[in-house]
């Protein structure tokens, strides 16, 4: 973990290094209207609502926020198309917008459609099972799985439900994977007994540390910061992961000494632990990690073209 | 922690939360400033013709969120708001019922028919004073109720529903709305399904956006707030200007009220209503637990049994039900009052709303973050706080400490609501209206959404021109994104089973529930216009 954010602070530094000149210039030329793509309340939303209020403070901006939800973050890329590329438009979503969401080709968009902007942090995704269960490992799921009827498996995106399908299907067993909304949704009914497992994007890790529930997989290409014996998908012969950050983007084109300063405001809040943005991501996610410029690009090109083979994958 | 760890961790999310202001160096806590605020704002809006309890909560639901923000720490001050409002209507909807005949709120009408007579008679006072300990007694008892069944209603919930089961007991929620609310189960199920149209637009699983005409207007949906504002006020206030220029605007002008002879409530007759107070709470309390049905029935049934058990005991040279009874009005008022407290049970337990008010207590915990009603908030775990228990039980706290202002303050501002009565739609009515818009632009900053608020506004007009209530329409609205999102995953969770619904006896019991409400509805009706 604290190899991936020294490296996650020096990209950062590369790319503040590169472009101070041009933050330096820059100040939005109007109020700026700060989508989330996700529904009001719930902590997705108040990381985005944290992170504009320290901005506000800070630069004397002024930013709305708006809730732009759906469709896993679409609805707002969508959004951004057409909007002004100046910096006065740009939201919060998840990765998994611009390389799974945009992969099959309805969404009639590429990430080359949008500009990324910066990564907030990766959502510490785990294959969650209630304790009550009693299974301590994947295998015993497995086990589960063969002696009865299928089991019940919850995917809160659908390139989640489509990992979930391939982790089964290596596996040999059955499952009958259902969506639900969120992770506030997906704890519920994993509590409520209406699923057995299901992957968790960090909404778990309260009911984790109070033995309720059990992390049997890391969906991440790293461990697991609670449960760190727990096998990783390339372990158990997925050679996929489920790397999903909340990141910032802006419409097509934008405006390089915004897109610059923008990144490096927003990750200077992010890393800060004494922001209640920094809190609140350090809190539910072990803490921000800002990636921005080239290498946030190159993550999101090489995730596209991983997730149109993952799609294939599932397809077969 | 331990259930006795939880409640006064409630209490204290309350009393040392962030305080409002500091008097003498002692800090004020927020959320009971903010219930007391509700509770003085509910009384006067209860006391003014024309508006209603929820009709505030609507407004100043979206001007609280943009006030506090969406944060955890705003919940228990929305709430107590809303919940003051809540309670303090009901209190205020007695006042223009005894004093000028006129009644506050709908359910505040059966307290015409024996208050108006004692304010004749020189009681106002004492009518008032009846109506409050009444009032306040029935809600305290409701909320007893709601403390103590909330979460058996919950655990009980949890352990026997699976997705098809919910499914089955959304479809009976709405069918038994459709069924029961505003007198014809045809209009009320035609109300339902505009509801669910409207809420089914622009959503879906699907990349491509639903029954949006393909249009980028309709491509997002509706808000809820553009839907619920506009039919359920915007709507109102609409249908109120047209009755204003069918006849002149009376409220402006009223009677002069003279008290004479003693104006205390006595032992004695705190004694002779207290029976009736206990028996119409009872009825009010269980009719509020389910949802649909309201307060106007509780009124109505409360009031009837009050009288069939006053003719049994009626004390000689006492007058008669309708004619100026104090137990009348005692019967009346305890039954509307105690479905406030009770109907939260099936709001916290389940996540359904059961009338207008409930509406709105699900929309402020969707809205804010950390609290989402339903089964898994009632989880006593012992290792790891449940902050959504804490939040339950700072909630039950705000709800006593506005029956304790009922209790100390309510009488009082009941008689300063007087006031209200005096106010003229002609004045009220553009102030509704541009509260309503400021609202809904608070909260969505689009001319599009005012649009659409405006377009909702003349839907709920056209649905009160024909008779057919407007609550099974945003009760279905609200719902109708579980509704879809559970059928979905009983779907998919059975194995894709296109017979899902039919998977256990409980979803067949309540299948079967939803189809025998609106046919014993239908018959009802039926008999009723033989009769008539």
């Amino acid at each position: 973990m604290k190899k991936f954010l020294a490296f996650g602070a020096i990209a950062l530094g590369y790319s503040i290094a590169a472009t101070a000149s041009l933050a330096e210039d820059w100040t939005p030329p109007g109020p700026i209207t700060m989508h989330i793509a996700f529904p009001p309340g719930g902590g997705s939303d108040s990381q985005a609502r944290l992170i504009a209020e320290e901005l506000e403070t800070r630069y004397g901006w002024t930013i709305t926020p708006q809730n732009t939800p759906g469709k896993a973050g679409l609805i707002m890329a969508k959004e951004m198309q057409g909007a002004p590329a100046d910096g006065t438009v740009f939201g919060i979503g998840i990765s998994e917008a611009l390389d799974y969401g945009m992969a099959d080709g309805t969404a009639d968009m590429t990430p080359d459609d949008v500009t990324p902007i910066v990564t907030t942090t990766l959502a510490e995704v785990a294959f969650v099972v209630p304790a009550s269960k009693g299974w301590k490992t994947f295998d015993d799921f497995v086990a589960a799985a063969k002696a009865g009827a299928p089991l019940r498996v919850g995917a809160i995106t659908p390139k989640i439900a489509d990992v979930t399908y391939l982790m089964g299907k290596e596996a040999g067993i059955d499952m009958n994977i259902t969506m639900v909304k969120g992770g506030r949704g997906m704890l519920n009914a994993l509590y409520a007994g209406d699923l057995d497992a299901g992957f968790v994007a960090g909404a778990h890790s309260k009911g984790v540390k109070a033995g309720e529930l059990v992390e049997l997989v890391s969906g991440m290409s790293r461990k697991l910061s609670l449960t760190p014996d727990a096998p990783l998908l390339g372990d158990l012969g997925v050679p996929y992961n489920l790397d999903i950050y909340f990141m910032y983007f802006g419409p097509k084109g934008m405006d390089g000494a915004a897109q610059a300063t923008l990144a490096q405001s927003i990750s200077e809040i992010v890393l800060d632990e004494s922001t209640k943005a920094g809190a609140l991501l350090k809190a539910n996610f072990g803490g921000g990690e800002a990636i921005s410029g080239e290498e946030l690009q190159a993550f999101i090109d090489s995730s596209f073209a991983s997730a149109k083979e993952l799609m294939q994958a599932a397809s077969e | 922690m331990q259930p006795l760890e939880y409640i006064l961790a409630g209490m204290q999310a309350v009393i040392f939360g962030p305080a409002a202001f500091e008097l003498l160096g002692v800090p004020i806590p927020l959320t009971l400033v903010m219930v007391f605020a509700g509770v003085v704002t509910g009384i006067l809006v209860g006391a003014t013709p024309g508006l209603a309890g929820p009709m505030a909560m609507a407004i100043s639901l979206p001007i609280l969120i943009s006030f506090f923000g969406y944060n955890v720490e705003a919940l228990l001050p929305v709430l107590g708001f809303l919940i003051g409002i809540m309670k303090g209507a009901t209190l205020g909807g007695a006042v223009p019922a005894i004093l000028f005949n006129t009644p506050g709120t709908p359910d505040a009408y059966m307290t015409t028919l024996d208050g108006y007579p004692l304010t004749q008679r020189g009681q106002s006072r004492k009518a008032l004073k009846v109506a409050h300990l009444s009032s306040v007694s029935g809600d305290t008892f409701s909320d007893i109720a709601l403390f103590v069944c909330a979460p058996f209603v919950a655990l009980m919930v949890e352990r026997h529903l699976d997705f098809p089961e919910k499914t089955a007991l959304l479809i009976l929620s709405l069918s038994f709305i459709a069924a029961v609310i505003g007198g014809s189960p045809g209009k009320g199920l035609i109300s339902v399904a505009l509801g669910l149209i409207a809420v089914f637009i622009g959503g879906g699983e699907d990349f491509y956006p639903r029954l949006s005409l393909g249009t980028d207007a309709l491509a997002g949906g509706f808000s809820i707030m553009t839907a619920i504002l506009g039919v359920l006020i915007v709507g109102a206030v609409l249908k109120e200007y047209e009755d204003l220029w069918h006849r002149s605007n009376l409220s402006g002008a009223r009677e002069r009220i003279v008290d004479h002879g003693d104006q205390r409530l006595t032992r004695a007759e705190v004694l002779r209503i207290a029976p009736y107070i206990g028996q119409s709470s009872l009825v009010g309390t269980i009719i509020g637990a389910l949802p649909g049905i309201g307060t106007t029935l509780a009124a109505a049934l409360g009031y009837q049994l009050g009288r069939a058990r006053y003719v049994r005991r009626r004390p000689e040279g006492a007058p008669a039900f309708g004619e100026g009874a104090i137990e009348g009005v005692a019967a009346t008022e305890a039954a509307n009052s105690s479905v406030s407290g009770s109907n939260l049970i099936p709001v916290l337990g389940l996540g359904i709303p059961g009338n207008a008010a409930a509406v709105f207590i699900i929309l402020a915990t969707d809205s804010i973050g950390g609290f989402t009603p339903g089964p898994s908030v009632f989880r006593f775990s012992e290792s790891v706080v449940n902050t959504e228990l804490v939040l339950v039980f700072g909630l039950f706290t705000a709800m006593l400490f506005a029956n304790l202002v009922n209790w100390t303050f309510g009488g009082a501002f009941m008689r300063a609501a007087t006031v209200m009565v005096r106010v003229p739609k002609r004045t009220l009515l553009p102030v509704v209206l541009l509260l309503t818009f400021t609202a809904v632009y608070a909260q969505e900053p689009s001319m599009e959404s005012l649009w659409f608020t405006l377009g909702f506004g003349i839907l709920g007009y056209l649905m009160r021109k024909v008779d057919m209530s407007p609550l099974p329409f945003v009760i279905a609205f609200v719902l109708g994104g579980s509704l879809e999102n559970s059928a979905r995953q009983a779907f998919s969770a059975t194995g894709g089973d296109p017979y899902f619904l039919f998977s256990s006896w409980i979803s067949i019991i309540f299948l079967a529930g939803s189809v025998v409400t609106v046919v014993l509805a239908l018959r009802q009706k039926r008999t009723n216009s033989t009769r008539a």
